[in-house]
């Protein structure tokens, strides 16, 4: 394995916007970094913070949640209730010495390829500048321990 | 009213709500397709048809104000006539056939010099005032304006052929005068590409501009001049007119979409048309199940387009409005009584109400009113809720797939 980092990134994207968002930006044949993983969820409201910690300590480099625009939630206020969250699973982040910014909000509607790609770009840009997150880090040296 | 019509003819009772105070929309003001249909005729009859069928209600000059519900049983408010009498009505399903607008682009004259038209306006003139048009020795077209620009990028798709059926229309009328339509490209889809090789071999010139040298227009005492770059000669061109037609296409009824879009929470594209659930899979169907799209709501689309897309959205509509059960959709919550402390969050978190606390103590959510959006699951404290098909296990051992190989 070369030691070229590529960050792993898993993006919770709600059925009705950012999901939708993706599916245009496939059908516009815009091209986003592999890096990204879409897991859908029916709402960002869906997503607990126990589903973005699992993703940490499976080994991902940053976690994004990527819902409606505000006032666009097809179920009213998901998509507020998933920000409040966010923020909630960054403070636990900081509490435990891992960068805030690894995880993220982000807004879209259901027509904007060109921005699903776009952030996907951008937060896989971000995360690279970050570096691999430390439980990555520990699980490899686990791995090896265990290994050797 | 093509939707409208099918669906009351099977029997179903509709009602047309219309913005205005007269149905038809732009279709009313078209007078011939580049087919050569009778578009006033057909408009007319139709109009007629369905305002004297017994099974279809038309309101106009109404505006929608407040909708409520689930899919097979609707319930929306509509304020409607000129004293705004508010009404309710409870239906199964819902198409939007809303439209959009003819673009009218303060571009190349437009509004400021009456001998510089749209290729609507054009259409009247002709069937209007032949007169005029035997007199004019000289006329320019200039397609895409407004539209493939940057705040509309996407093709009126109508353009080239209105183009076309003027050009060929004002050819039989006027067999000498001289056409140019300055053209980005030409695309008379499908069988139209005939009409557009008519259209060369009666003489009309078609002239290729590209966006950053686009014409320009000059209004002059005795007429109008259109400069112009032609790419294949390499060199500038003068083109004197009698009249400078713009193809001006479509553009979306941005207001009327976005209300309606937050009234019934359906999506709208970047620029502001209906969404469909899957553009090639569900071209009619809306991501929120019971709503279907037809016509210029959704892109822009010629009338035989908009006809087919009308019928289109009918049959699906039938097929919910045929049965006499809805399948639910099975994503709903469902409570562990056991696990349940029965403290609330749900009932207060849920955007719709649907959890309340049962005789037995614990939280119930009924099924056939959970919307499924899971916010009760990911707030409950004691994990008492699981949204079926996105239980909390499926979503960990999709996280534990993910990162298998790095584990």
């Amino acid at each position: 394995m070369t030691d070229a980092f590529e960050p792993e990134i898993v993006a919770f994207c709600c059925h009705y916007c950012a999901y939708t968002a993706a599916d245009m930006a496939g059908s516009k044949r815009i091209s986003y970094p592999p890096n990204v993983k879409i897991i859908r969820v029916p709402c960002t409201g869906k997503v607990d913070a126990i589903h973005i910690m699992r993703a940490f300590e499976k080994g991902a480099d940053g976690v994004y949640v990527a819902g409606c625009l505000e006032g666009d939630c097809h179920f009213k206020t998901g998509n507020i209730r998933a920000a409040h969250r966010v923020r909630r699973v960054q403070a636990l982040l900081e509490e435990i010495g891992m960068e805030g910014g690894r995880v993220e909000m982000i807004t879209m509607s259901a027509g904007m390829g060109e921005r699903f790609a776009q952030t996907a770009r951008e937060f896989t840009e971000k995360i690279r500048a970050l570096g691999p997150s430390p439980i990555r880090d520990a699980i490899r040296q686990s791995g090896r321990r265990a290994a050797g | 009213m093509n939707a409208a019509l099918l669906l009351a003819d099977q029997g179903h009772r509709v009602y047309l709500v219309e913005r205005e105070a007269r149905l038809g929309g732009i279709a009313a003001t078209v007078r011939t397709t580049l087919e050569g249909d009778d578009v006033g005729r057909y408009m007319s009859d139709l109009v007629e048809t369905v305002q004297s069928h017994q099974k279809i209600q038309v309101l106009t000059q109404a505006i929608i104000v407040d909708h409520k519900g689930m899919p097979g049983r609707f319930t929306t408010g509509i304020q409607t006539g000129p004293r705004m009498h508010y009404m309710q009505v409870e239906h199964g399903v819902t198409i939007l056939a809303t439209g959009a607008l003819a673009n009218r682009p303060a571009q190349y004259l437009l509004g400021e010099d009456d001998r510089v038209l749209t290729q609507l306006d054009m259409d009247a003139k002709i069937e209007d005032d032949p007169e005029s048009i035997r007199s004019m020795k000289q006329v320019v077209m200039i397609q895409c304006v407004g539209s493939r620009e940057p705040g509309n990028p996407n093709c009126s798709r109508i353009c080239c052929q209105s183009a076309i059926k003027n050009a060929l229309r004002m050819k039989a009328l006027n067999p000498d005068m001289q056409i140019y339509v300055l053209n980005r490209d030409i695309r008379t889809y499908g069988f139209q590409e005939d009409y557009y090789r008519e259209a060369r071999k009666q003489g009309v010139q078609f002239i290729r501009y590209e966006p950053d040298r686009r014409p320009a227009v000059r209004a002059l005492e005795n007429g109008l001049v259109v400069d112009a770059y032609d790419d294949i000669l390499g060199c500038r061109l003068e083109i004197s007119a009698d009249a400078v037609v713009l193809s001006t296409g479509l553009i979306a009824d941005d207001e009327t979409t976005e209300d309606l879009s937050m009234l019934f929470h359906v999506p709208r594209s970047d620029d502001s048309y209906f969404l469909e659930d899957h553009i090639k899979l569900r071209p009619t169907d809306m991501s929120v199940r019971g709503f279907f799209l037809a016509g210029t709501a959704h892109a822009p689309k010629s009338i035989r387009e908009s006809i087919a897309h009308g019928q289109s959205a009918a049959g699906r509509a039938m097929t919910m409005l045929a049965k006499h059960w809805i399948n639910l959709g099975a994503a709903v919550a469902r409570v562990d009584g056991a696990k349940c402390a029965a403290c609330l969050i749900c009932v207060r978190a849920c955007p719709y109400n649907v959890p309340f606390i049962n005789a037995e103590g614990y939280s119930e959510i009924d099924p056939a009113k959970c919307h499924g959006c899971g916010i009760c699951a990911a707030d409950c404290p004691a994990r008492a809720i699981q949204l079926m098909q996105y239980e909390d296990d499926q979503i960990l051992a999709k996280l534990d797939g993910l990162f298998e190989r790095m584990n």
